[in-house]
């Protein structure tokens, strides 16, 4: 690997001399996965995602911790189930060492292209810092047109949204985006909707749309943007196959490191 | 009215007073701070006391300016002997609790206050996008469970909108191409330029050299990232900072809506501020580190979401100067602790709080006030702001070094710049070589050496500081030199 090449700028985070390189684990863990020819969609009941958490910050403020030999903050896995003909089950499992919180979502979707939030959803955090903050739990239902979350016993309501406006979570993005990805290439157009990001906070107006296609390491990938009131830009790159290979928003990246049970 | 209100003081990092959509910014959404200006008073002239993170933090933690706290930049050292909030609070029949970012060198926040979440490795400087959600988390557990007899003071750290460093830190190596020529942004969301996009070629020498040069002591890596940056990459960098706000404003959205759900909803007064702001593109400069308005003048509100706690609601105050320095006296205030014991020290030029109570003012009534802000910078730089001049200048520095922040001292003022905020509120004409401007630079001169008169400033002792002081003295003797012999 030669640490003077050039990422694309949406998912470019070296910086100078600082050890490891962001390239040199970018391009590592990518190869890893698609040294192997991948085949198309395999039929499985449950899929599951698995990426590397890399940071894309200057690392001069000593954020969290920097191992010498991997610059991994940790993992997301994106399990999906389609429960039956009309839903879908995610189960979300977000683990970065920098903040000591464990995520773990819990949601359904509608099988539509927007996966659109279905039913209760629920999160679970846990902390593992020395402070009294040891674990979080949220439960949310969309009731009428308001978001209404239990926060630990404290009931809310975030925000309110028309019945007919597309609605999900930012980690039904891996499915959503693929899923619209010939449409928004094919058309120029974009695709807007709010997301209720992290399960929690409501961001009323997002679009996604195409934004070119590169090469890397000979495999092609399609970018798509995210654009939102609220959210920093984010970056989404999708293999042949419609899986999300990297996803860089403005503080991580993640880089796909496996597959189990068929790309979805 | 509760005699001792439990107090909410949530801080963000690097926002500017004008960044916010209830003061009439239309290029972002922060309904939750305007939720706190409904429910409260936000004071329009408000400065911090320091603009930058660790500097201005010792002077909420302690209710002092910078060059007494003896962290007058971030890589200070609080002098141990000053006791700090967190400490006087649970002395005084409050429970002290602390979540977030801290980032007062020299004190640990674990051994003065009850800490509910400080990330795993101790959050630094920056790292919103990690530590402002689990900050938020952290806080619900603790509303939705405490149960203590004491009333409770809680300060919230959030990190953004200091993520805009990291934003400008990814510049340092790489070009982004135009989103608008990609159609991905339109021409109408992005901020205009501001209108003091230029800047005063003779800015003091401080600022030139901490700031200006291509070896600029701060953060020159951005500094020579972003010299060729034309007018959309500065938009750009705009947007993408009303989005940090955006970001911090939804984690403040729900501690209000838990907070309205609790028992303590109706005798808790919040307190808002942050501790610098960020200049965007004014005078060409990017982050904190000067004396200009859009990074010394912040955010105040005082509010609360009941009744219980006297707050003029949904008000404007336009008349008053509040410094960073006021936090402490007047969340002593609201505990009823008298503000004049709490500065313990082992010396006998014990300092003085400098900050005075903000909470009268909140209430509506009229008290006696100062009549200008004082601003400390970079160790060597000050300015004061009243009713309608800003004056702002520095210090040489001392040949030999002696460690003791400067001033005042008439004879070692270096360079000034006066502006006229009413005629010139976006501070495009120094005024201080024109004729006619004597006397307006010489009163202001007179508060500034006042005010610092007032102050006890130690010397610094701790050697990361002096390795600090010593190095950028240098460079600035070296600078001031030249000058004399050119």
């Amino acid at each position: 690997m030669n640490n003077s090449e050039r990422l694309h700028w949406s998912f470019d985070y070296n910086y100078g001399a600082q050890k490891p390189q962001f390239t040199e684990q970018l391009v590592e863990t990518f190869l890893r996965f698609y040294a192997e020819p991948k085949t198309d969609r395999i039929s499985a009941e449950t899929t599951e995602h698995i990426y590397d958490i890399f940071p894309n910050y200057w690392r001069g403020y000593a954020i969290g911790e920097h191992r010498q030999d991997n610059l991994s903050l940790g993992q997301t896995i994106i399990k999906r189930q389609q429960t039956d003909d009309a839903h879908w089950h995610y189960a979300i499992e977000y683990t970065n060492r920098t903040s000591g919180e464990d995520l773990q979502l819990r949601f359904h979707t509608a099988n539509d292209l927007y996966r659109s939030l279905a039913g209760k959803w629920y999160v679970h955090a846990q902390n593992d810092c020395q402070d009294s903050y040891s674990t979080f739990a949220c439960e949310g239902e969309r009731v009428a047109d308001e978001i209404r979350l239990t926060l630990n016993h404290a009931e809310i309501t975030v925000g309110c949204i028309q019945k007919d406006v597309p609605f999900t979570c930012n980690w039904a993005l891996f499915d959503v985006i693929p899923a619209f990805s010939r449409t928004i290439q094919g058309s120029g157009e974009v695709v807007e909707m709010v997301l209720l990001e992290d399960l929690e906070k409501l961001r009323p107006v997002n679009r996604i749309g195409f934004l070119e296609s590169i090469q890397l390491h000979e495999t092609q990938l399609d970018g798509y943007y995210l654009y939102g009131e609220g959210l920093l830009p984010s970056y989404w790159w999708l293999d042949m196959h419609g899986n999300v290979a990297i996803s860089a928003n403005f503080f991580q990246t993640l880089v796909l490191r496996e597959i189990v049970g068929g790309s979805a | 009215m509760s005699e001792r209100p439990n107090i909410l003081f949530i801080n963000t990092d690097q926002q500017s007073w004008n960044a916010v959509s209830a003061y009439g910014n239309p290029y972002l959404h922060t309904p939750n701070i305007d939720r706190l200006h409904r429910n409260g008073t936000s004071f329009m002239r408000s400065y911090c006391s320091d603009p930058v993170c660790a500097a201005t933090r010792s002077s909420w933690a302690t209710g002092l300016y910078t060059s007494e706290t003896g962290v007058p930049f971030n890589g200070g050292y609080m002098h141990e002997e000053i006791q700090d909030i967190g400490q006087v609070l649970n002395a005084n029949g409050y429970k002290a609790f602390h979540c977030g970012k801290w980032h007062v060198p020299g004190r640990n926040v674990r051994e003065s206050f009850h800490t509910l979440y400080y990330g795993k490795h101790d959050i630094g400087a920056g790292g919103g996008e990690y530590y402002d959600s689990a900050s938020t988390h952290a806080v619900i557990d603790f509303l939705t469970t405490y149960d203590g007899d004491a009333p409770f003071y809680l300060q919230i750290g959030y990190l953004n909108p200091h993520d805009v460093c990291e934003y400008l830190h990814n510049h340092e190596e790489k070009r982004i191409p135009n989103p608008l020529q990609q159609g991905i942004i339109t021409e109408e969301e992005l901020p205009p330029l501001p209108e003091n996009f230029h800047y005063d070629e003779s800015e003091t020498v401080l600022q030139q050299v901490c700031r200006r040069t291509d070896d600029a002591l701060i953060h020159s890596a951005i500094l020579n990232g972003v010299r060729d940056w034309d007018e959309f990459h500065w938009r750009y960098l705009i947007w993408n900072y009303y989005r940090f706000i955006e970001k911090v404003d939804a984690e403040i959205g729900i501690v209000l809506n838990v907070l309205q759900q609790t028992p303590f909803c109706d005798d808790t007064v919040i307190i808002f501020s942050a501790d610098h702001g960020e200049a965007c593109g004014s005078h060409q400069m990017f982050q904190k580190f000067t004396l200009y308005e859009e990074s010394i003048r912040v955010p105040f509100i005082v509010s609360c979401l009941g009744d219980d706690v006297p707050v003029q609601k949904n008000r404007f105050d336009r008349e008053h100067f509040i410094s960073g320095v006021d936090l402490v006296p007047t969340v002593y205030d609201y505990a009823g602790i008298d503000a004049v014991d709490t500065v313990q020290v082992n010396r006998c030029d014990a300092p003085r709080l400098g900050g005075m109570s903000v909470r009268p003012l909140a209430e509506g009534g009229g008290i006696p006030w100062r009549e200008y802000a004082y601003v400390e910078s970079n160790y060597w730089g000050r300015a004061v702001v009243a009713d309608r001049y800003k004056y702002v200048t520095e210090y040489k520095p001392a040949d030999p070094e002696d460690f003791r922040p400067p001033g005042p001292d008439a004879s070692r003022l270096g360079r000034a710049q006066l502006f006229d905020l009413q005629e010139d509120p976006w501070e495009t004409q120094n005024l201080a070589s024109q004729s006619g401007y004597e006397d307006v630079i010489d009163r202001c001169r007179a508060n500034l050496l006042a005010q610092e008169d007032r102050l006890n400033r130690w010397q610094i002792e701790h050697p990361n500081p002096r390795n600090v002081i010593s190095n950028w003295g240098g460079r600035l003797r070296t600078e001031w030199g030249g000058l004399s012999t050119s």
